[in-house]
């Protein structure tokens, strides 16, 4: 795969005092080559190419900025959904005392689980068709499982802050944030692959970020998972 | 001897050695047998990862050719666009899919759309569908357009799994799944080609195996216990399962795929080898062909061991059997009287140390004499020894030195080389003497008349050869059989005593001759005990007796059983000895013998009284001896009084007197008997 670069033109919009929309693009370096079963033959088809990864693998960026005083307090709960044997969206970030609706849209129940955290989401099964809510109280990372199709997984991520982004299929974002300094960090691939610091003005707002290259080969390194 | 013990002792400890080595090497082989059969199991697991690796991609190969068909494809593309009648759509899938898994024994075939949706099953679910599976990596690829295979845990069951896109024209209309269940099929599959026991496990129970082991039940532990090992390095190292007499080895690996997070795991199993023993090896090498040992490396050992042998048996000839020869050929000639001495300095070692003790024997025999002298009691001492009590060394074997018998006047001409020692026991607290041995060249019976006073009454204690009791005979005991039973019990071997201590038997006139016959046999006899001797001088005369003794008569082993054994025999001494006539003393010691005391136990001892009494006049006479002036009365009362004294001195119960011939000379010993 061709290394995609990518220039992010961050414009500062002139914004009111009290707001201002930061605009940004995510460049992703080249997906990193990672197994995802390691069963004995994955072999392409020789008669068409191999084509993209479904879903595409920029809905699971977030994009955080973190920093100023927050006048949110109050945020819906994340929704994740469970259809086809897999958790769609794969990354939900949600501040912390949040929660997530993990929704059974299968026709076979789940059983899903904080790895490492048992204690605070039990596994416990899920009945198609119905949907299990989780809240968190602390920031960090959270992988969830599935008991019953270990192929199954996800994160939630647990900020102090309730700017949270996700990524458009073409990388580009979009964040109302009171003007401030901030600090833009970037989840990819379970783990905050970039963190750099941000001054939200009134005016232009846009900024271009690059993920560097050796997050993805630690991510590749780690075998975390896409 | 020296050379030969010791070449002996060196290969008696190669020998054990060898042994050593043999039961030692039970053990290091038997870990190497265990180590080989862990290689085993090793080998047989890489051979089984390529198995299913193999098996992985035919599977891949049949969902791609299935994937082929224009009926799925063209129906898969119909279900991707969405508006088709997907109910129609589904029964067209389902119908091919019947039929391909039909035609392929599959236990599961899926159709999914481009989007992951299944629009048909075949096998497991049928009746579900249009159910999103495109989570499965193996599907999510298959829709991108990989082929691959994985693992997957339905329903509490184990499936082997391979996707291929379906593809129409220049895109992806879906995806086809196959799959095969892990059972006891691929289980017995795999041991045919493996030639080892095969289980599968997952989340903690076993799935299926090629055989019903016992240990089986122990394997789910096994494998969650070292499945971080196993993921870790492929395998797991041989592992050691008892399941009560049994041992088995086992090789455990995780399934690849997506079952290996269900700890999904295959087994090989193999019984472990039984405990190498030296048994075992010995079994082993009897089955072993014999055209298949190493002979040209085993000829060198084996001449070695056979030069060892001959070696030692040439030593020990030189060492052993030539020397023991050369000392029974000497011994031999010693005993027929070629030679003296034996001469030690032809034989070396302990056969020298054999000859000089000889030698020293026969100088102590030749030149001991002690001179006896009275006791204070007049005539009677007692040795403090009781009867039979005395060790006596060659009682066991007549004469083990003398091979062959000699004639019996020979015999009484030579000194007893191996008689024992004349010296008294310095033990016996008592004074005791040796008495005077005949020379070599004195005759037995000297003719010259006892010049001492009171020879007869001077107690003599000698301690005599008791290999002359084994060869002494009982002349006159198969004659008096006829008449009376014989008292076996007692150890005298006075035929005259026997015969005429029956009392009226005795006492008649054929009787006489009987006992004057045995006399001079019993001449030649030695006293079996070692108690006192005592020689007294009766006034008496009995009439000497002359004998002609040509052969000796044989040897009974033991002394009184073996003269009643003999009873029924034919004296042999009846066509060599001539015999005096009844003395009238005699046959009126007879006549008072049958006028004994009615009290049984003095006319016992009247009677054995009597026996001794004829018994020493007889002797005398026989010795030529003057019995002048010694009568019966006086002749008791001393036995009386000397039977007193040793009762009174040794406790004993009765004393026995016998009489025999001392330097050519009539002697009475006296033994305490406590038994």
């Amino acid at each position: 795969m061709v290394p995609r670069g990518l220039t992010i033109i961050v414009a500062l919009w002139a914004s009111t005092a009290a707001a201002a929309t930061v605009r940004g693009t995510v460049m992703l370096p080249p997906e990193p080559r990672v197994v995802d079963h390691d069963a004995h033959w994955r072999v392409e088809n020789g008669v068409i190419p191999v084509g993209p990864r479904v879903p595409d693998p920029h809905l699971d960026v977030i994009v955080v900025l973190e920093g100023a005083t927050s006048g949110k307090t109050q945020l819906p709960n994340a929704t994740v959904t469970m259809h086809g044997l897999r958790l769609d969206p794969r990354v939900v970030a949600i501040p912390v005392g949040g929660a997530v609706d993990f929704k059974n849209d299968d026709r076979v129940p789940h059983t899903l689980y904080v790895e490492k955290a048992t204690t605070l989401m039990p596994a416990t099964p899920t009945p198609a068709g119905q949907t299990r809510t989780q809240k968190f109280y602390a920031a960090g990372e959270y992988r969830v499982r599935d008991e019953d199709y270990p192929h199954i997984d996800g994160t939630v991520i647990v900020v102090q802050t309730p700017y949270v982004a996700r990524l458009d299929e073409k990388g580009n974002f979009k964040l109302d944030v009171p003007e401030g300094k901030y600090t833009l960090k970037v989840f990819w691939h379970d783990h905050w692959a970039l963190s750099q610091p941000l001054e939200v003005t009134a005016h232009a707002n846009e900024v271009t970020v690059q993920v560097p290259a050796a997050s993805a080969a630690a991510t590749a390194t780690a075998g975390a998972k896409p | 001897m020296f050379w030969s013990k010791t070449w002996f002792f060196l290969i008696a400890l190669v020998g054990a050695l060898a042994v050593a080595v043999a039961l030692l090497a039970a053990r290091p082989m038997q870990r190497d047998l265990e180590r080989e059969t862990g290689a085993r199991l090793e080998r047989a697991q890489h051979s089984a990862s390529l198995l299913l690796k193999v098996n992985a991609r035919k599977w891949i190969d049949t969902a791609a050719q299935v994937a082929t068909d224009a009926v799925l494809v063209e129906a898969l593309e119909q279900a991707t666009k969405g508006p088709a009648d997907l109910g129609l759509v589904h029964k067209t899938v389902q119908e091919r899919l019947r039929y391909f898994n039909d035609k392929m024994k599959v236990d599961l075939v899926w159709a999914t759309d481009a989007r992951g949706r299944v629009i048909a099953r075949a096998g497991l679910d049928e009746q579900v569908y249009k159910d999103g599976i495109e989570g499965f990596p193996l599907v999510a690829d298959a829709l991108r357009g990989y082929r691959g295979d994985d693992t997957w845990s339905l329903s509490g069951k184990l499936y082997r799994v391979a996707a291929s896109p379906v593809i129409a024209k220049d895109h992806y209309a879906g995806s086809l799944v196959v799959g095969q269940e892990v059972a006891g099929e691929l289980a017995q599959s795999m041991k045919r080609v493996l030639d080892v026991d095969v289980a599968f496990m997952m989340r903690g129970r076993v799935l299926a195996s090629s055989a019903q082991l016992s240990m089986l039940g122990q394997l789910p532990l096994l494998v969650d216990q070292h499945f971080d090992e196993m993921t870790a390095n492929g395998r797991s190292a041989p592992l050691e399962v008892d399941q009560g007499s049994d041992g088995f080895l086992v090789v455990a690996a995780p399934f690849a795929g997506e079952a290996e997070a269900h700890r999904a795991a295959y087994a090989l199993i193999v019984p472990r080898r039984p405990g190498v023993t030296f048994g075992y090896l010995a079994a082993q090498l009897l089955a072993t062909d014999p055209k298949t040992l190493p002979w040209m490396q085993l000829a060198p050992i084996g001449g070695a061991l056979l030069l060892a042998l001959i070696i030692g048996f040439v030593l020990m000839r030189a060492e052993a059997i030539g020397p023991l020869k050369r000392l029974a050929r000497d011994s031999q000639s010693l005993a027929r009287g070629d030679i003296t001495r034996l001469d030690d300095d032809k034989h070396p070692g302990r056969f020298g140390t054999v000859a000089r003790a000889v030698n020293t024997t026969l100088d102590r025999l030749g030149s001991t004499r002690v001179q006896v002298t009275p006791p204070r009691d007049g005539g009677f001492a007692a040795r403090p020894e009781p009867f039979g009590a005395r060790p006596e060394p060659f009682a066991s074997r007549p004469e083990p030195f003398a091979p062959r018998p000699e004639p019996f006047a020979a015999r009484e001409l030579r000194p007893e080389p191996f008689a024992p020692r004349p010296e008294p026991r310095a033990s016996d607290g008592q004074a005791s003497f040796g008495a005077p041995r005949p020379s070599p060249t004195a005759p037995p019976y000297p003719s010259v008349p006892q010049t001492d006073s009171e020879p007869a009454s001077v107690p003599e204690f000698e301690n005599r050869a008791t290999n002359a009791r084994a060869r002494a005979p009982e002349p006159a005991m198969p004659r008096l059989s006829d008449d009376q039973p014989q008292d076996t019990s007692e150890m005298r071997p006075t035929s005259i005593r026997a015969a005429d201590g029956r009392g009226p038997v005795a006492t008649s006139g054929p009787a006489a001759p009987t006992m004057q016959a045995d006399a001079p046999g019993r001449t030649d006899t030695e006293p079996t005990s070692m108690g006192p001797d005592f020689v007294e001088s009766p006034s008496e005369v009995f009439t000497p007796i002359t004998h002609k003794i040509a052969t000796p008569p044989p040897m009974p082993a033991p002394q009184g059983l073996s003269a009643a054994g003999s009873s029924v025999q034919k004296d042999p001494f009846d066509d060599q000895t001539a015999v005096a006539s009844p003395t009238e003393a005699l046959l009126r010691a007879a006549r008072e013998v049958s006028q004994v005391a009615p009290n049984p136990a003095e006319a016992a001892l009247e009677q054995e009284f009597r026996q001794v009494y004829r018994d020493f006049i007889e002797t005398k006479q026989a010795c030529g001896e003057s019995t002048d002036g010694i009568t019966y009365d006086k002749f008791s009362g001393k036995l009386r009084s000397n039977r007193q004294q040793l009762i009174q001195r040794y406790s004993c119960k009765t004393v026995k007197f016998q009489v025999y011939v001392k330097d050519g000379k009539a002697a009475l010993k006296a033994t305490p008997v406590t038994s």
